[in-house]
């Protein structure tokens, strides 16, 4: 009799231990599947941002080429792009009121114009990255480059970087 | 003596039984341990199956979208200072232009486009394919059968209308261009595309040639459209 009751409780013992793995093992799942599905929203929200920096880039009127004041899809100014280079490279480190308004639109980005036909060297217009980030996609937009003296279309290379840190 | 051997065939079959439980006890937590590893490997083998994300379809999507619009708009300086459109406008209508050195300008069109080409797409490993009917233009880098992003520019030109084409596509594994790949290329043979299209034939050209023959005929020789 003693023995069966041993038999029973080493039963029930088993049983419980197996029933708290299965229930550990679940949980630690779950936990897993969640933490995940949060991980890839977060970054999901950061891919739109991103998007949505470059979007607001594309269509920068203060850069944007224009014929009759009709905008020009795909296209920059070069002489607008050295001016607005100057402006915020030159503004009163105190009170950098056009700087803060780039950062309100831009974010934590930064963009850059390269000349690829004809070749020449990049330019950095702004510039407000993370040093410190944990995500960084670079969108790379071709773009045609407007000289207005010489009235001459070149191609460039629109690169923007987007960075942010989610820890 | 009896009763001895009765209590000895109880205490072997208690023995039997609790050694039975043990093995069905043993069976039972191997099965859970191998249910377990697969749902392990389940997820992490789903979780590694790379998903293409939001951005890299959108840069995809923009550079179809942008480059076509660039670089019909571009002016190329060895060419009297014309532009790409103008060039390939002039390719198709019998090359009036002359560039440096006497260069025509299906010939310049081509060298300039391949030079951007490089610079960009191929140097960031993209695989694209660009043609514009009606001219000899077909560049092609990687493999362009998978999934591709698309975008066509109309241009109007003498020769009628010409149909300016980006691909941006995407392929399991890229395997950089060949000497195949880059420069003047046609699917179809303008011959093929001509007798069939004299003959009533063109429906059985992807028959006879394999699926988009028709089509490449269309694009590329303006027959069987």
């Amino acid at each position: 009799m003693s023995r069966k009751a041993q038999i029973k409780m080493g039963e029930t013992i088993a049983i419980l231990v197996i029933f708290f793995f299965l229930l550990v093992f679940g949980l630690s799942f779950y936990m897993n599947f969640f933490l995940r599905n949060v991980e890839k929203t977060a970054h999901e929200f950061s891919e739109l941002e991103a998007i949505e920096v470059v979007q607001k880039t594309v269509y920068l009127p203060e850069l944007q080429c224009t014929d009759m004041d009709v905008q020009i899809d795909s296209c920059f100014d070069l002489y607008k792009i050295q001016v607005l280079k100057e402006i915020l490279e030159n503004e009163d480190p105190g009170n950098k009121v056009i700087w803060s308004e780039y950062v309100s639109i831009l974010g934590r980005s930064s963009l850059s114009i390269k000349p690829v036909y004809p070749s020449g060297p990049a330019v950095v217009v702004f510039d407000n990255t993370l040093a410190d980030y944990t995500y960084k996609p670079v969108i790379y937009v071709p773009i045609s480059l407007y000289n207005a003296t010489s009235d001459t279309y070149s191609l460039g290379i629109l690169n923007i970087t987007y960075t942010r840190n989610d820890e | 003596m009896m009763w001895v051997n009765t209590i000895n065939v109880e205490v072997y079959h208690v023995v039997r039984m609790y050694k039975k439980a043990q093995l069905e006890m043993i069976g039972l937590a191997m099965l859970v341990l191998l249910l377990s590893f697969g749902i392990i490997l389940l997820t992490q083998c789903s979780s590694e199956s790379k998903e293409m994300s939001m951005v890299e379809e959108f840069t995809d999507r923009q550079i179809t979208g942008h480059y076509l619009n660039s670089l019909l708009q571009i002016t190329v300086p060895a060419c009297n200072d014309a532009s790409m459109e103008v060039l390939l406008q002039d390719c198709a209508a019998g090359e009036i232009l002359s560039c440096t050195g006497g260069a025509r300008s299906c010939f310049y069109a081509n060298k300039t486009l391949i030079y951007i080409f490089e610079k960009t797409l191929i140097e960031y490993k993209k695989e694209f394919l660009f043609s514009v009917t009606k001219t000899p233009i077909y560049i092609m880098n990687g493999d362009c059968s998978a999934f591709r992003e698309s975008s066509r520019f109309i241009i109007p030109s003498d020769a009628g209308v010409m149909v300016a084409r980006m691909d941006v596509c995407r392929s399991a594994t890229y395997t950089g261009f060949g000497p195949e790949g880059l420069g003047y290329a046609y699917i179809s043979d303008i011959g093929t595309c001509q007798i069939a299209e004299s003959n009533l034939l063109c429906d059985g050209l992807d028959i006879a040639y394999g699926a988009g023959y028709k089509a490449s005929c269309c694009i590329e020789h303006d027959y069987c459209c």
